[in-house]
């Protein structure tokens, strides 16, 4: 054909490339796995730090300050950005086993790849800690969804049992993220566990039955749907389902983080149902901080600092650096803001200070690093 | 510099041609010609090939030069040395091949190259809304913005019937405009050029269709052995007459189906393809044709475009799949043919007719479009064998004198009649027994369209491929067939034999006037 | 002379323009590497030629189907659904304790179906390859979002994914895909099919009046694009150790990149497996050393776009080499092309009747 010199020219060239890749990659491959280190000093440490997406703002946040607040302590974290994709945080995993870091920081999302990810850090011998999601063979820092969901129980069933809402006027609207895995939906499952528990005539069910399949429970007690994590997500999908609702019902509304649940209030509100709803928030987002100040119906934000996780992040990394053992599950920290104790805590929308330790992250104050950077009740600040 | 035929009108010649004269060697192409084209006059140019029409439409295209003679313009002498000196000047030449730049759009195609200043249009919307207006004013319906490569002839056609405009020409030579149009087509067009010619333009009109001649022509010029033999207003003659001045000689009248005598005995051997009933509606409707083709023998099938030729041939080579009738190919009986897989298998080789589009695939090699229908004969379990290949397309370039720098070669870059050898011998590679050729020699220069003749005619007699040669080419249908077969809107009109296989029959019986008896000249 | 009016072009130019696109690429490939060594810390390291590699392995294996559908004239776009619904067959297969071999097969006879649905629909009903499998996207996209239930499934049996362990030091999804691109670069150069895809991309009506049965093949190679892809996604599955949905949505428009990059061009008729291969590389390379400069994610797509641009300007640069060698002017090219015709009868040695 005409195009021979061509094909054989390029044949040439690509294969001789490839070829070249190849066997550099089998030499190189032949060289061993690197000794483990253990230094004391903070400068000495090098950590990685895989954000979950750093194209939303709350996860940026704590990307941010694990830089800036390890630059500061003069630990340098190398960042990458997981972009809530599978392959991406595989593929980001490999390449923070090549830099060598002493840890391993992993906020991946996607539950299902947690094996296959592990995986690269553990062949590569390097300690890793995994935040928010767990990570198979890997230490792990969390904050508690299920605590959320029960603590914004806590707040709102009392006010509606008040009002003598109940199942029979009543629905439970759960705004859910469901390729985000069972761990990130807990708040509003456990939410409606307890709710179905404390008013009268709703049909109780196990968290366990729960799933991201789940549309509805018990006819019209509950109703969940899937806000694909974002605002506009919850807005649309809860308007596809209003008309299941009873148009006299009240509505007991909470969401899996602040977008979520906002943009379902929204939707709600428009279709009229604005006097006859009770929600709160999780995750203390600019909106949902705003909405607990300003509006009656938002009577509790679940806070999870988000903003302020870096400096526990760092801690308990320190602290496998050192060889520490820690709890299977490190907590972040968490409180429900009311409005009752809403500036306790926050001035605006800045944090003020922080609730105390618990039982699994007490030793985190041994490294001194979680005072430098926040006002922690029960701690001596900085 | 007036006009006899305009009586009492004196208006200044648009187009002037005096003693034109050209010489090839020792022949002569044009022979003292002159010629007169009055503004918004059209004028039929008519001959028959080798009669010097191209030659003079040539000269006016400005792509060659005559021995001497001059030309004027408008009272202007005119020294023509390239196309574009004859673009420029305004005398605009629409080929019957037309070339086209493909990806271009119609408007977008009237600023191709460094036209003098541009048209004097500098953006493309300008030039947009210009192409619209000038269609609009013509009554030509195209729409400006569709690539050219998308439109039908005929709309190419009027494509470049708006370039001309938009050049401001004042004079325009068509060449066999109307050889692939349809009726339809053509009545638009002519529309078209009636607009022209009363907005003054001048149109020559270059055709072997006397009777749509008769339709356009204000006034007819007959061409024969490189002279102006004859230069009539068409009120004033018949195609009778213009058939006597193209060929010079008297015709005999010929009867609907003329029977000649024939030389050879009628062969007691089975016929190698017959044709039974075979009918499709369309454009035209084919209505119930039969015919036979013996082994050894060349068929020749001639008809003017739209006389529904070229669509048997596409039947036969399965290329139209709706055809109803019986055909008996090699002894076997077949349904007519759904698809051209059907066709191969029976043992018919179709040569398309329009080589780039539909006959060979231009970015790959000549050995590898020699192969394309063999493959099995030139791979071993499906893998190709190249020395295979590269000896057959060598084989090939030998007999057909291909002329190429080596097999390798991509056919885009030859020339257009070793394009067409390529494409022949991918055909006849297959050894078929029935070899259907559909134009074959168009667009082909002298020298190719000899050597295929030759080639094709040795095929039959020394080989005994019967060849069913169809051809929109009367001189040529006369020369390689046996027997010539002649079509007109669907049917066969006549079958012509030995004495009988003459232009002259063949042409009237394609063009529904019966030669009148002429006394003996 | 007839001939002259038309240009012929010597073969060396000829080779030249060919080869300019896949110089171009390759010089820009090496240009990338030398950049990359510089600016990205590890990025030379074999590590990270080998993390280069088992990411491009799967998109590369998507490459590859593409190719020959590319080649042959068409366009696949299902391929961003089949690749994920490949390793969630996968992983369904394995967690139902289905032997791991049957479970890739099933995954790529799920493939070979989505692509058999796609020929079908292009040859018979005869929809434009564009909109046929952009179609079957979303069909199979929703199927494989139905049959996960939306969420990334885990594998539960780790050993039933050798494709992520690595054979002598590389992966071996790597190695299959060395092995797939040699085995597809046989057959489009020297087998009769690989003939017959580039005769029917270069003019499907030529290579269906030379009785190629131009549907049947073009159903062929959409069943090889789905087996692939399908093929990819197991690959995937077993790198990932997990099924998901979500992901290589981008691999339609990753693996015709890849293709063009590779020369091939959108009307068919042109490219091959060695210029795909570089294609996936240079794609593999950019994302790999974006990440390593630690820059954000969305400038990697935009990337991903303008190498797209800058192989079609390429072949675009290619078209003007093409047209700066033929001598004439545009306007005497076409005057004169427009009277070959004509023209061509003059032969002052030959045929005595004289010119036309």
């Amino acid at each position: 054909m005409g195009h021979n010199k061509r094909v054989r020219c390029g044949m040439g060239a690509a294969a001789a490339l490839l070829v070249l890749l190849v066997a550099f990659a089998v030499a190189g491959s032949a060289v061993g796995a690197r000794a483990r280190t253990s230094n004391i000093p903070l400068n000495k440490l090098t950590f990685t730090f895989g954000s979950a997406d750093d194209a939303i703002g709350i996860f940026k946040t704590v990307g941010d300050g694990m830089v800036a607040d390890g630059k500061q302590l003069g630990i340098s974290v190398t960042r990458f950005d997981n972009n809530l994709d599978g392959p991406t945080a595989l593929r980001n995993a490999g390449l923070m086993v090549q830099d060598k870091p002493t840890v391993a920081i992993d906020w991946n999302t996607v539950v299902g790849v947690g094996n296959a990810v592990g995986a690269t850090f553990t062949r590569a011998h390097i300690p890793c800690l995994a935040v928010n999601q767990q990570i198979k063979g890997c230490h792990w820092f969390n904050l508690s969804n299920e605590m959320m969901g029960l603590g914004a129980a806590h707040v709102i069933d009392p006010i509606a049992k008040a009002r003598g809402w109940n199942g029979h006027n009543t629905t439970i609207v759960m705004s859910i993220a469901a390729a985000n895995g069972r761990e990130v939906n807990n708040g509003p499952r456990y939410f409606y566990v307890s709710t179905a528990k404390a008013l009268p005539f709703f049909k109780q069910v196990t968290p366990e039955s729960i799933g991201p399949e789940t549309t509805t429970i018990g006819g019209t007690n509950g109703i969940q749907i899937d806000c694909k994590s974002t605002i506009d997500g919850a807005y649309t999908a809860t308007k596809n389902i209003i008309p299941e609702i009873p148009k006299g019902n009240n509505i007991l509304l909470y969401g899996s983080d602040d977008d979520c649940g906002q943009g379902s209030y929204n939707a709600l509100k428009q279709a009229g149902f604005g006097n006859r709803i009770l929600t709160g928030g999780l995750g203390a987002a600019p909106n949902g901080m705003q909405e607990l100040r300003t509006d009656p119906n938002w009577v509790v934000e679940g806070a999870l600092f988000l903003t302020n996780w870096a400096p526990y992040i760092l801690s308990e990394a320190v602290a496998i650096a050192n060889g520490q053992s820690t709890p299977p599950l490190t907590a972040a920290p968490q409180v429900m803001l009311t409005k009752q104790n809403v500036n306790k805590y926050y001035t605006g929308n800045n944090v003020k200070e922080l609730p105390p330790l618990a039982n699994n992250n007490q030793y985190l104050a041994k490294y001194g690093i979680i005072q430098k950077f926040g006002k922690i009740q029960g701690l001596n600040a900085k | 510099m007036t006009h006899p035929a305009r009586a009492g009108l004196v208006v200044p010649l648009r187009l002037e041609a005096r003693s034109l004269n050209k010489r090839y060697g020792a022949q002569v192409a044009l022979r003292a010609v002159d010629f007169e084209l009055a503004p918004g006059e059209a004028v039929a140019v008519v001959g028959e090939n080798g009669a010097g029409k191209s030659t003079f439409s040539k000269i006016l295209a400005g792509a060659i030069r005559p021995d001497s003679g001059e030309l004027r313009l408008d009272g202007q002498l005119l020294e023509l040395r390239s196309p574009r000196e004859a673009l420029r000047a305004g005398i605009s030449y629409i080929p019957q091949e037309l070339a086209y730049v493909p990806n271009l759009n119609v408007a977008d195609s009237l600023l191709i190259g460094r036209w003098p200043n541009r048209l004097g249009f500098t953006t493309r919307a300008a030039v947009r809304k210009e192409a619209a207006r000038v269609a609009d004013e013509f009554g030509v319906e195209l729409d400006v913005r569709r690539p050219v490569s998308d439109l039908r002839l005929a709309e190419r056609q009027l494509a470049e019937i708006l370039k001309a405009l938009a050049r401001r020409s004042k004079v325009i030579v068509l060449d066999e405009p109307t050889a692939s149009l349809t009726k339809e087509e053509t009545l638009n067009l002519f529309r078209v050029l009636r607009g022209l010619c009363r907005a003054g333009v001048g149109v020559i009109f270059i055709s072997h269709r006397l009777d749509e001649v008769f339709e356009i022509a204000d006034r007819i010029v007959v061409l024969r052995n490189g002279a102006a033999v004859a230069d009539v207003p068409t009120a004033e003659t018949t195609t009778a007459q213009l058939i006597e001045h193209m060929l010079g000689v008297a015709i005999v009248r010929a009867e609907r189906d003329v029977q000649a005598e024939t030389a050879e005995p009628s062969s007691t051997q089975l016929p190698t393809l017959r044709v039974i009933g075979y009918s499709r509606p369309g454009l035209p409707d084919i209505r119930n044709l039969n015919f036979e083709l013996r082994r050894g023998e060349v068929l020749g099938l001639f008809g003017h475009r739209g006389s529904g030729a070229d669509v048997v041939a596409d039947g036969l080579g399965g290329r139209i799949g709706d055809f109803e009738g019986r055909i008996e190919c090699g002894g076997k009986e077949f349904a007519p043919f759904k698809n051209p897989g059907e066709a191969k298998r029976a043992g018919i080789g179709y040569v398309p007719p329009e080589r780039k589009r539909d006959g060979l695939v231009l970015g790959m090699s000549i050995d590898a479009n020699i192969s394309l229908l063999v493959l099995e004969r030139v791979s071993h379990a499906g893998v190709i064998n190249r020395h295979t290949e590269q000896r057959q397309a060598t084989e090939w370039r030998n007999r057909l004198a291909i002329r190429s720098k080596s097999v390798k070669q991509s056919v885009e870059s030859l020339s257009g009649g070793n394009q067409q050898k390529v494409m022949l011998a991918s055909r006849l590679e297959v050894h078929p027994i029935v070899l259907v050729l559909n134009d074959p020699t168009r667009g082909v220069d002298v020298g190719a369209r000899a050597e295929i003749h030759k080639y094709l005619k040795e095929e039959a007699t020394e080989r005994g491929t019967a060849v069913l040669w169809i051809t929109t080419d009367a001189e040529e249908a006369v020369i390689v067939s046996d027997r010539l077969l002649v079509m007109r809107d669907g049917e066969i009109v006549g079958e012509l034999r030995s004495a009988a296989k003459t232009q002259a029959n063949a042409l009237a019986l394609a063009t529904e006037e019966v030669a009148s008896t002429a006394v003996a000249g | 002379m007839a001939g002259t009016l038309r240009s012929r072009l010597p073969s060396l130019e000829q080779t030249v323009i060919n080869g300019s696109q896949l110089l171009g690429v390759g010089g820009f490939f090496i240009a990338l590497l030398i950049f990359f060594s510089f600016r990205a810390t590890h990025f030379a390291e074999s590590s990270n030629v080998l993390n280069i590699l088992s990411n491009v392995a799967v998109v590369g294996v998507v490459a590859l189907g593409q190719a020959f559908v590319l080649i042959s004239g068409g366009f696949d776009l299902s391929v961003s659904g089949t690749v994920p619904l490949g390793g969630i067959i996968y992983v369904t297969a394995c967690n139902d304790h289905y032997n791991m071999y049957v479970a890739g097969g099933l995954a790529i006879l799920a493939g070979i179906g989505v692509g058999l649905a796609n020929g079908l629909i292009i040859t018979q009903i005869k929809i434009n390859p564009l909109i046929t499998t952009l179609a079957t996207l979303s069909i199979i996209g929703g199927l494989a979002f139905v049959v996960s239930n939306g969420i990334t499934i885990t594998l539960n049996n780790p050993n039933q994914a050798p494709l992520g362990l690595n054979f002598a030091g590389v992966q071996i999804a790597v190695w299959l895909l060395l092995a797939l691109s040699i085995g597809m670069f046989l057959i489009l150069r020297y087998t009769v099919f690989g003939r017959m895809l580039y005769a029917m991309g270069g003019n499907r009506e030529a290579a269906r009046l030379a009785g190629l049965r131009v549907d049947v093949v073009t159903t062929t190679v959409y069943m090889i694009s789905g087996g692939l892809s399908c093929f990819a996604g197991v690959m995937l599955a077993n790198q990932l150790l997990a099924g998901a949905p979500t992901v290589e949505s981008a691999a339609n428009l990753q693996s015709i990149t890849a293709v063009i990059v590779g020369g091939a061009s959108l009307t068919g008729g042109t490219g091959g497996i060695p210029g795909t291969l570089l294609g996936a590389l240079v794609l593999g390379t950019v994302a790999n050393g974006m990440t390593l400069m630690q820059v954000p994610t969305f400038y990697q797509e935009i990337a991903t776009g303008a190498i797209l641009l800058l192989a079609v300007g390429l072949g675009w640069v290619r078209g003007l080499v093409q047209h700066a060698v033929w001598k004439h002017s545009r306007e005497d090219q076409i005057a004169q092309a427009a009277i070959a015709g004509v023209v061509e009868d003059v032969s002052p040695d030959l045929n005595p009747t004289g010119g036309g």
